[in-house]
């Protein structure tokens, strides 16, 4: 018995056909939990908050603590019934079960990294420091543009290297949408191996596929890192 | 509808318990796998042999970028392809269990290469080469000036790594394995999907637990080893602990 061939090519261009939708999942996933998780690592930042402190480092340790796939299965679950609660408690003409699975992985893959990137994002505040935030008031600036300014593009770049890894490790994430039918480069090729249980080759071109995003990712984060390492502190 | 029995909760809680026991088994037999082959890696990635050094690198770099689903796949169905063509041995009789702890000993070797070379690193080299012009073997020093300061550094991330191991390790489910993840999966089939938040909120409970326990107790041992080497020293005169806490050398 030997390797398909011919259906690791067919499989290869089943997955690339998918690879847009694995990285539109981990793109929305940074866009909507990136400004989220700073502004909750800004929030903990602060002295005051012991209550909010305490909330958010909950989170993060039951985030930390759990697989993500039973988090996939608890809030997949439990998502629909609670969205289709508030919409009839606002009344809005809006059909719950319409929405697509890939919003609800969105979600999902949010709920996770938001917990990660803000642990990720307090690393970074607290390399950056408190005196820096006090000499921009003190040079005149406000409160929202010492951050904008003067904090984040510190904080962020101080952290790079770990926020590479957080990327790769949300792109990695992504092949679990498998459990939820969402139809990225894992779900497709394996629907199709498990047709003529052709398993092995189509999983050595995901392999392949996942390692070659992966590595391309890390390559962009060196060039960008080496771009801003003009401001850069130590983390 | 959202309903939650406590009741129902208690009862599948010792449902769930007792698969704990191969949890944990795959994380050891993952974890000894990875300080076995990962020491070796590390040795590799700190060695002059250029061709080693980047087969340690180039392993570290795919393993690091291949997501443990397709991993614990390819291993469940390549291994006894492999197995069957280059020996004729039949291995798919084989208890599921055994191509889990494989597949994520390959990614902790990976991970704990890593782990061992920082630590390895964080140690300065003078203390290395003062060992050796105070008499010490190569090996001598490595294991008496080296490795427990080196120990100590990686405590945390060791912690770290088991925690992970025994997320993805959770994956083992959809290539059959029946651990505690597993076994709630059967559960809530059983149960046509009614008990799904008592099952899986008492499952997530004891991943949680459990990880909120590893990381306890790694943290007790990086403080116990610190004070201790700590003690150590102030007994023998070399050193003052300063009221911050950490150390400084007296002249």
């Amino acid at each position: 018995m030997s390797l398909d061939f011919a259906f690791m090519k067919s499989s290869f261009f089943l997955a690339a056909g998918a690879v847009p939708l694995t990285l539109f999942i981990t793109a929305m996933t940074l866009l909507a939990s990136l400004p989220l998780a700073f502004i909750i690592a800004v929030a903990r930042s602060g002295q005051k908050g012991k209550v909010l402190n305490l909330i958010f480092s909950l989170y993060v340790s039951a985030v930390r603590g759990t697989p993500i796939i039973v988090q996939i299965l608890i809030i997949y679950t439990m998502l629909p019934d609670l969205l289709k609660f508030l919409i009839e408690k606002l009344g809005l003409p809006f059909d719950v079960y319409a929405i697509n699975n890939v919003f609800y992985a969105i979600l999902i893959f949010s709920f996770s990294s938001i917990a990660f990137l803000s642990e990720v994002f307090r690393a970074g505040l607290r390399a950056v420091g408190r005196s820096q935030y006090e000499a921009a008031l003190a040079a005149g600036l406000s409160g929202f543009r010492a951050y904008t300014r003067i904090i984040a593009p510190q904080a962020v770049s101080a952290v790079l290297p770990v926020l590479c890894t957080s990327v790769n490790n949300l792109i990695k994430m992504t092949s679990l949408c498998f459990a939820i039918a969402v139809n990225e480069i894992t779900g497709v090729v394996r629907v199709a191996a498990s047709r003529n249980l052709h398993f092995v080759e189509g999983f050595l071109i995901i392999a392949a596929i996942y390692v070659l995003i992966c590595l391309t990712v890390e390559w962009g984060f060196k060039i960008l890192e080496n771009k801003v390492r003009a401001h850069k502190v130590s983390a | 509808m959202f309903r939650y029995r406590p009741e129902v909760a208690w009862v599948y809680l010792f449902k769930l318990l007792p698969y704990l026991k191969v949890t944990l088994f795959y994380m050891a037999g993952a974890l000894a796998i990875g300080i076995v082959f990962g020491a070796g890696l590390a040795m590799m990635k700190l060695g002059k042999n250029r061709p080693l050094r980047y087969f340690a690198v180039g392993y570290t770099a795919v393993m690091r970028s291949l997501p443990p689903i397709i991993l614990i796949f390819l291993i469940y169905h390549g291994v006894p392809l492999l197995a069957r063509r280059l020996w004729q041995v039949n291995i798919s009789g084989l208890d599921t269990v055994y191509f889990v702890i494989l597949a994520l000993g390959l990614s902790s070797v990976a991970t704990l290469s890593e782990i061992m070379k920082s630590a390895y690193l964080s140690v300065s080299g003078g203390q290395y080469e003062a060992a050796v012009s105070n008499g010490f073997t190569p090996f001598q020093a490595f294991r008496r000036i080296m490795f427990p300061q080196a120990l100590r550094v990686s405590i945390p991330n060791l912690g770290n790594a088991l925690v992970i191991l025994m997320k993805e390790g959770s994956l083992g489910y959809t290539v059959g394995l029946i651990d505690i993840m597993g076994r709630a999966n059967l559960l809530n089939s059983t149960a046509y999907g009614n008990d799904i938040y008592e099952i899986f909120f008492t499952l997530a409970a004891i991943y949680w637990l459990a990880s909120v326990l590893i990381d306890r107790s790694f943290r007790f041992l990086e403080n116990k080893l610190s004070l201790e080497r700590r003690i150590r020293l102030k007994e023998a005169g070399l050193i003052a602990a300063n009221p911050q806490g950490g150390i400084t050398r007296e002249p």
